[in-house]
């Protein structure tokens, strides 16, 4: 079956340094993929390529089966939302979301009754005579991708959209974004360096390091079963349990059983440090000559600082992942 | 040092604004103002001085009732309306010429020539080149396109004003270039992505993003020149017909006169081009806005 | 193409200023003749015996050096007035400031005579500089209020809560950070008041006889050698003149400056 966008191989040099090393994924009609790495990871040039402003110097892009990387910007049919929104100063709501209908020559009337349509999509209903400069920060994001919607866009980008909201806006729109995203069945993808970001709303992440693809994944497959040590530091918190010339056995905090009396399989360690998280209550424990981190949820037994407690590594939760 | 003078002077917070503005008060101010005032008084026919005492709008009706002033009127309006106008587009378009090459290029050096200029020069310069005996026509006779001199169209000192049009274009068109490349510098580059990404070509990225985003400075620029083109006396002085004068010309002949009774006609003429420029002036920033309201209709 | 439009645009606005090159060169040229039988030096050797021409430049050099002194001194603290406190009569203050602009210059040269001519000012070297203080103001408040704006409150805020007082904060804060915009305010009013003649001719009463005067005497002349070379040795020494304010006020100026003059 035809994928609905095809990355194949792209490459970008600056000064003859890689920032995107043979880079390769594919899209299904509806997926929502984030992209998530570190900044300068090379991310937002992915996203740039896909979106026209800058052209890989070789590899080819694919949507709908077409090759497009060499296609100007206006002619390829994708919609990106900014990090900094960048609403037109001088038009308003209406004037804001309708633009890309403007461009294409859509009459009045058409545009009028789609405009209406995203207003009511975005829940902005009665705003679209304001000025950007009269919105909230979360406001003006739902212009922006309301703006960004109304072409049917073939793929939605997001670079960073979350990055300049408060942190309790911040999750509302995700959800808000996720919701939207499913309810007009718009392929995206979404460039970010917060993994619990991507973790929510994305169906796979790729992630990114230097350049290259390090590990593409649903966000439970890359938590539980990292294949390298990139993507299991990067993913969440981790015990490193052995290191070998090639691998290495982790365990993540939650997948040790603990028990403060000597039961069967549980080995002796001693809390050594412990931090009250609210939800959670995070121990650094002393085990043989390695040091755990583990977590205990706030309801349950408490351990306190000096206390003998016993915990139990269960074999298949140990996760064996490569250098690299 | 500075701390000493400080301690002496001790003031209210609200008074430092006033003691800053005091200068401008003095030197700037008040001579502006009382000069406006004189002008006003004397135009009503009051200057005890040539034994006028009484005050009277009859200056006034017999500015309005000469024919001279009518068709001045008209002149000037009309020239500077259409140079000004001119001048903004064209300089629009070298600005985004300017936006649009990387590297800053010998055009912007040589766009500053004109604006060392002073206006009579530039006039004197358009002469230079576009009479009946200069550059442009001796360029035509060399080519055997005209055989004589006389047969140049008569582009300077001729009754549509197309000598001063001409000679306000090429001094005002850099000036207006320079500011409108300045504003449109402080445009966000990211917009034209931005339209680019929602499908808009690079002519709709300029009609729909950069004109509008720039239109109040090139409204701004508009009103400077147009203000300055209306009110000035030098070029048309010097290039216009001796019929229609512009008004500004007529003003200054009329100052200059030998004859010292025409003075509160005189005055009542400048407090007319004075008051006509200002409404002009507020006609036209009424006009474009409204023009500017109906756009965003559409 | 945007290439041979850019030369086109060159070309168009350095035609004339090679025409008065090539006039001031020629004794006569017939039509439709380009060039002169033989280029002759005449006019310029003229010039440079004519002491009349020397003094009108060091005339015209000393008004504007002195405007555009004056009109830094009235101009600074009334663009901090502006820009940084808020108080009542300010939009009056900032419409009277661009009077100028919109009033034609025919009627506020006369009202300054007028108004000189009775303050027994006429036919002086200062009675010139406070007049030529009228159309420079607008472009110097704007400019420097403008960078004002940019720098913003809180600089003053800063020193103020540091101990310094008004006259500190402006030796030590405002003057060091507006270097460049007091550059460019002063070029542009040394360049609007050496281009003077109307004010200069009607306040000077043709006793005082600046560059400008001479000039405008010369084009009602009419011999086209002679205006050619006055003009040359007008816009030389204006940028000779920008030139020297630029080194001696220091360097560096930025474009955005230049915005809503």
């Amino acid at each position: 079956m035809m994928k609905h966008l095809e990355i194949q191989e792209i490459v970008k040099k600056y000064n003859g340094k890689p920032v995107v090393n043979h880079v390769t994924f594919d899209m299904n009609l509806g997926e929502f993929v984030s992209i998530l790495g570190k900044s300068g990871s090379g991310k937002t040039t992915i996203l740039k390529m896909i979106a026209g402003t800058i052209e890989p110097d070789s590899g080819g892009i694919y949507l709908l089966g077409k090759e497009i990387s060499r296609v100007p910007t206006q002619k390829r049919n994708i919609a990106m939302v900014f990090q900094e929104y960048l609403l037109f100063p001088h038009l308003n709501v209406a004037q804001n979301i309708e633009f890309s209908l403007k461009v294409r020559g859509i009459e009045k009337n058409e545009r009028t009754k789609r405009m209406f349509e995203l207003l009511e999509l975005v829940q902005l209903g009665g705003m679209e005579k304001r000025f950007p400069h009269e919105l909230s920060g979360g406001q003006k994001q739902r212009v922006a991708v309301a703006r960004a919607l109304i072409s049917k866009p073939d793929i939605l980008l997001l670079d960073e959209p979350f990055s300049s909201l408060d942190f309790n806006l911040r999750n509302e729109m995700c959800s808000f974004i996720k919701s939207i995203q499913r309810e007009t069945k718009t392929t995206t993808i979404m460039v970010t360096h917060d993994r619990e970001e991507a973790m929510k709303i994305s169906d796979r992440i790729v992630i990114i390091d230097e350049g290259n693809i390090v590990q593409i994944d649903t966000p439970k497959g890359l938590y539980n079963n990292p294949t390298n040590m990139f993507t299991a530091e990067f993913m969440g918190d981790v015990n490193i349990l052995k290191r070998e010339e090639e691998f290495s056995y982790m365990i993540r905090p939650e997948a040790m059983s603990v028990s403060s009396f000597r039961k069967e399989g549980f080995n002796k360690s001693k809390v050594v440090e412990k931090t009250f998280l609210g939800s959670s209550i995070h121990y650094k424990i002393l085990w043989e000559n390695t040091f755990l981190n583990i977590s205990g949820m706030n309801n349950s037994e408490e351990y306190s600082l000096g206390q003998e407690i016993y915990i139990n590594l269960p074999d298949e939760k140990i996760i064996k992942v490569k250098h690299c | 040092m500075l701390r000493k003078i400080n301690n002496n002077l001790q003031f209210k917070k609200s008074s430092i604004p006033y003691m800053l503005l005091f200068p401008l008060l003095i030197l700037y101010i008040l001579p502006l103002c009382i000069s406006m005032l004189l002008i006003l008084v004397q135009s009503l026919g009051f200057i005890p001085g040539l034994g006028l005492n009484e005050l009277t709008l009859s200056y006034y009706m017999k500015a309005f009732c000469d024919d001279a002033f009518g068709s001045a009127f008209f002149f000037s309006m009309g020239c500077s309306t259409i140079c000004s106008i001119i001048a903004v587009v064209l300089g629009f378009f070298i600005a985004l010429l300017l936006s649009n090459s990387k590297r800053k290029g010998i055009l912007q050096d040589i766009l500053q020539i004109p604006i060392l200029i002073p206006h009579f020069t530039a006039a004197f310069m358009m002469f230079l080149l576009l009479s009946q005996s200069g550059i442009a026509s001796r360029i035509m006779g060399s080519l055997n396109i005209i055989s004589d001199q006389s047969f140049f169209p008569q582009l300077v000192l001729d009754k549509l004003g197309l000598g001063i049009m001409i000679t306000y274009i090429w001094k005002e068109v850099p000036f207006c270039a320079l500011v409108i490349f300045a504003s449109m510098k402080n445009i966000d580059d990211s917009l034209k992505a931005v339209s680019n990404s929602l499908g808009a070509s690079k002519i709709q990225y300029i009609k729909y993003v950069l004109l509008p985003l720039c239109m109040p400075t090139m409204l701004n620029t508009f009103i400077i020149i147009f203000a300055y083109n209306f009110g000035a006396f030098e070029v048309p002085y010097l290039l216009g017909p001796t019929h229609p004068k512009t008004m500004a010309v007529l003003g200054y002949i009329s100052y200059i006169a030998p004859n010292i009774l025409v003075r509160p006609y005189t005055m009542a003429l400048n407090v007319i081009i004075t008051f006509m420029s200002i409404v002009l002036i507020f006609i036209y920033i009424k006009t474009l806005d409204s023009i500017k309201a109906l756009e965003g209709q559409i | 193409m945007r290439k041979f439009i850019s030369i086109i645009i060159v070309m168009i606005l350095i035609v004339p200023v090679l025409a008065l090159l090539l006039w001031s060169f020629s004794e006569m040229i017939s039509w439709p003749k380009l060039l002169p039988d033989e280029f002759s030096l005449r006019i310029w050797s003229d010039l440079i015996k004519s002491k009349e021409l020397l003094k009108s430049i060091i005339t015209s050099i000393l008004i504007s050096m002195g405007v555009a002194i004056v009109v830094l001194f009235i101009s600074m603290p009334a663009a901090i007035a502006l820009s940084q406190f808020e108080f009542k009569g300010k939009k009056i203050i900032w419409f009277l400031i661009f009077a100028p602009l919109i009033i034609p210059s025919v009627s506020t040269a006369i009202g300054m005579h007028i108004l000189y001519l009775k303050a027994g000012l006429t036919d002086s070297m200062l009675g010139v500089v406070l007049a030529h203080i009228i159309p420079t103001i607008p472009y110097s408040v704007k400019i420097l209020s403008f960078s004002l704006e940019l720098i913003g409150k809180g600089m003053r805020e800063q020193s103020e809560v540091l101990g310094a007082s008004m006259l500190q904060t402006i030796v030590y804060i405002y003057l060091p950070n507006l270097k460049p915009a007091i550059i460019l305010s002063s070029i542009l009013v040394f360049i609007v008041s050496f281009s003077q003649y109307l004010i200069t001719f009607l306040i000077g009463g043709g006793l005082i006889k600046t560059l400008p005067i001479m000039l405008f005497q010369v084009i009602q002349n009419g011999n086209r050698a002679e205006v050619s070379s006055y003009s040359l040795v007008f816009i030389i020494s204006a940028l000779i003149a920008t030139y020297f304010i630029e080194r001696i006020l220091g360097k560096n100026i930025d474009g955005k400056y230049m915005i809503n003059i």
